[in-house]
């Protein structure tokens, strides 16, 4: 999804779900509930040690980001889980999604965190305890925290705050309000929170207390970040996600299946009434996106960029098809979603009659299909002269980026 | 097959075209032209891409030390200095940071005809793609 800021400034609302891919696991296998449980960040490459990603709330002296030897060294009869991140993102998608019904302006801030710009929503909502009533009830199944301020940084410590399904809002002088929470809070690496510690900083009105420059000195531009924080400021701006149209279906299975025989058909399905639609009418898609929940696996997703936009059901279920012939699913599907994305705004196409006009629309035609397949501008580019009257030959002519 | 890197695949908008690639010289010690070369190896060139080949040149005329690892080929005597000229630029930045190279056109003894320059301002050969 695309972003763009927003430019507008206000009271923010953050929501916060802690211990989100924990409550993600615990939502899909209740047995997790009760027990000490560790979910080990993915593997980096080139790191020699694993982090802890999260872990159940009541498990003491383990917070996440701290090394896993260190996390197991304190507490014994730990269960380790792989990360399922595609699962927790799916999941996360659809509170994100719930929210923007709600809210026009919200932000992702990650797995379990997202801004909500609640400025102007008075005349639809009312006041600020009657929008936080709407947001704790967007999100079901999960405990959900609520907190509103005049920056970021101020909204996410009062939701951190908060308790399970409230709201709280920080009023006042902010420096105060930061000045009885612990370090550990600060969204900085676990190594500089300990080395907080090792000062004897531990709380945020001891970081407040100093001057800036001295957690300049040691910490770098880190800590002139700290210092900030601990007085509750927070430049950054609410960067919100920008709505872009797409048309979904879904359908579940009587049975889960791994039988192409019995998943194509319901792709055509969806297809038929994803193109009857009315947003659909008359207008082309670049991209299909699959998404199923497979029968105790991880969920399954496909993305299909087609070569040439489709307009029909038939066009598109015909390029999805070539796309699954080799693909092993990773399981039964138990239910089925197609969203169809890049929706193009025209209703036909006029081709021009001069050939190199022709020419460069077919090329600007295949930068978006390969924009649309790579997620990112293609590396293709074009000689343009740069300074052509240079003695220096490298200077004279460059590689420039094609874009549409 | 090429091997996956892990990295993700970055494109810049604007990549510059025949950039000098960095070669080795032996040169005459009266006239100061050169007498042998080891130019960069094709298929080398070519696997590193428009990122890299051999050295690039920056902006302000110094030249950016790149791929120094770019596998060049065996000694060549140079059979022909068919033309040389002097390149001064930018000689309004100052001594240190104008542009000064002394251009050769070679005929090497496998018969293959290249342009080569000697950067002042270094003091290393490239070889000058055009």
């Amino acid at each position: 999804m695309k972003t763009g800021w927003t430019g507008a400034r206000g009271p923010i609302a953050c929501v916060h779900l802690p211990h989100f891919p924990w409550q993600t696991e615990v939502a899909r296998r209740p047995e997790f509930e009760g027990k000490p449980l560790i979910i080990v960040g993915a593997e980096a490459k080139g790191a020699a040690i694993r982090n802890v990603l999260d872990c159940s709330p009541d498990l003491e002296g383990v917070v996440p980001g701290m090394p896993l030897s260190e996390a197991l060294s304190r507490q014994r009869g730990i269960t380790l889980l792989e990360p399922d991140m595609p699962f927790y993102r799916l999941t996360f998608d659809r509170v994100l999604k719930a929210l923007c019904e709600r809210c026009p302006d919200v932000e992702d801030d990650g797995l379990g965190q997202a801004y909500v710009g609640i400025w102007g929503l008075e005349g639809l909502y009312g006041d600020d305890a009657h929008v936080v009533r709407v947001l704790a009830n967007a999100v079901h199944g999960f405990d959900l925290r609520i907190g509103i301020g005049e920056n970021k940084w101020l909204s996410y410590v009062a939701a951190a705050g908060s308790e399970h399904g409230r709201g709280r809002k920080v009023t006042g002088e902010p420096g105060r309000f930061m000045s009885r929470f612990q370090v550990d809070i600060l969204p900085v690496p676990y190594e500089s929170i300990q080395r907080l510690h090792g000062f004897g900083l531990h709380r945020m009105g001891d970081v407040a207390a100093l001057p800036k420059g001295a957690l300049q000195a040691q910490f770098g531009p880190e800590g002139a970040r700290i210092w900030e924080l601990a007085n509750g400021m927070d430049g950054r701006p609410l960067v919100s996600r920008q709505q872009v149209e797409v048309v979904s279906e879904y359908l579940t299975f009587p049975d889960a299946t791994a039988n192409l025989s019995a998943i194509l058909p319901a792709i055509e399905s969806l297809l038929a009434r994803a193109y009857t639609r009315p947003e659909m009418s008359r207008r082309f898609a670049r991209e299909a996106a699959l998404e199923a929940q497979v029968f105790r696996r991880s969920p399954w997703t496909l993305k299909v960029a087609f070569k040439e936009p489709a307009g029909s059901k038939n066009h598109a279920l015909f390029a999805i098809k070539v796309k699954l012939d080799g693909i092993v699913l990773p399981g039964p599907l138990e239910d089925l979603r197609l969203t169809l994305g890049g929706l193009t705004g025209e209703a036909g196409r006029q081709e021009s009659m001069w050939s190199e006009v022709r020419r460069g629309e077919q090329l600007q035609v295949a930068v978006r299909q390969l924009h649309a397949r790579l997620g990112e501008p293609p590396p293709i580019y074009q000689v343009r002269e740069m300074e052509p009257w240079s003695r220096i030959p490298e200077r004279r002519h460059a590689l420039v980026q094609l874009s549409p | 097959m090429v091997t996956d890197t892990g990295k993700a695949p970055r494109t810049g908008a604007i990549k510059p075209l025949n950039a000098p690639a960095a070669i080795q010289v032996r040169v005459d010690g009266e006239t100061g032209a050169p007498v042998a070369v080891r130019l960069p190896v094709l298929a080398a060139s070519a696997r590193s891409g428009g990122r890299s080949r051999g050295r690039q040149a920056r902006p302000g005329g110094q030249v950016r030390p790149d791929r120094t690892d770019a596998p060049l080929s065996p000694w060549q005597a140079v059979t022909i200095v068919d033309d040389r000229w002097k390149v001064v630029d930018e000689w309004w930045r100052g001594e240190n940071q104008q542009i000064t190279r002394m251009y050769y056109s070679l005929v090497l003894e496998n018969g293959q005809r290249t342009t080569a320059f000697h950067d002042f301002s270094g003091g290393a050969w490239y070889r000058q793609a055009s």
